[in-house]
């Protein structure tokens, strides 16, 4: 997982930081090629969603109970919530 | 050579698009709603141009030159007029409105908190409307995305520039959504 998470990282740094040695790092502790593209593209959607949200300075509750809340929804799935 | 075994000879974003076609099909649609879909203010060759100059921001090779074959494909121009933009757009022949979009875009690449209040109302006294504001920071968001995938894999993309000249007529005309990730 820490080699998981460090791919992730220089994908967020940019482009070619990710290292051929960095992947077999991954490769030694039994990440496929499946899990080092999912790597690679999680970080890479995280990049657009963060400067999407940010970008249009969108509302940011401060309130760290309000996130809990958000996060047992989304565990049951990514669909928006009913607003009125 | 690739991070990862993704099919023979494809170059750029259709080789991991092959690798994994669940993922492929949300990003593409996103594409073509983003950059190609009419019902938009703000024409094709105006949004390919701001995921070109994002890409070259980010240095992305691949998307840089197959998104700038497209802006030059649909603004009937040269490639050194997309160079120049590249270069300065700020000095460049282009709408005063379009400007600061670009500007708006390329504070996006930088981070979201890099837009400025004065940038949006910058574009807003040009006429910039919420929708082309809103569509111009998730064009760009959505480039930052794409660049890495492209480049945090290490993908081979042709290094001959006139390669996406040339098939920039095809790619306009098949889309995002339609298309033989092999041709």
């Amino acid at each position: 997982m820490k080699a998981i998470l460090y791919i992730a990282g220089k994908v967020q740094v940019l482009r070619k930081e990710v290292t051929t040695q960095d992947i077999q790092a991954a490769r030694d502790l039994g990440a496929d090629d499946k899990t080092i593209h999912d790597t690679v593209l999680i970080a890479a959607a995280f990049c657009m969603f963060n400067r999407y949200v940010d970008g249009l300075a969108s509302l940011t509750p401060t309130d760290h109970t309000v996130y809990e809340e958000m996060g047992k929804g989304m565990a049951k799935g990514y669909v928006l919530p009913i607003t009125n | 050579m690739a991070h990862i075994d993704l099919p023979d000879g494809l170059p750029g974003i259709r080789g991991p698009m092959a690798f994994r076609p669940e993922t492929a099909k949300p990003m593409n649609e996103l594409a073509e709603i983003l950059l190609r879909d009419d019902n938009n203010t703000l024409s094709r060759g105006d949004r390919e141009l701001i995921g070109a100059y994002v890409s070259y921001l980010n240095d992305c090779f691949f998307c840089q030159h197959v998104h700038g074959a497209l802006a030059q494909h649909y603004m009937q121009c040269d490639m050194q007029f997309i160079d120049a933009i590249k270069n300065d757009f700020q000095t460049a022949p282009l709408a005063e409105k379009l400007k600061t979009l670009l500007a708006i875009a390329a504070s996006v690449q930088k981070g979201g908190r890099s837009v400025t209040v004065q940038q949006i109302e910058t574009a807003k006294t040009t006429g910039a409307t919420d929708k082309e504001i809103h569509d111009t920071v998730l064009i760009a968001a959505a480039f930052c995305m794409f660049n890495r995938y492209v480049d945090g894999l290490g993908t081979w993309a042709p290094a001959e520039r006139q390669v996406y000249v040339q098939r920039a007529k095809m790619r306009a005309e098949e889309g995002y959504l339609d298309f033989d990730l092999y041709k």
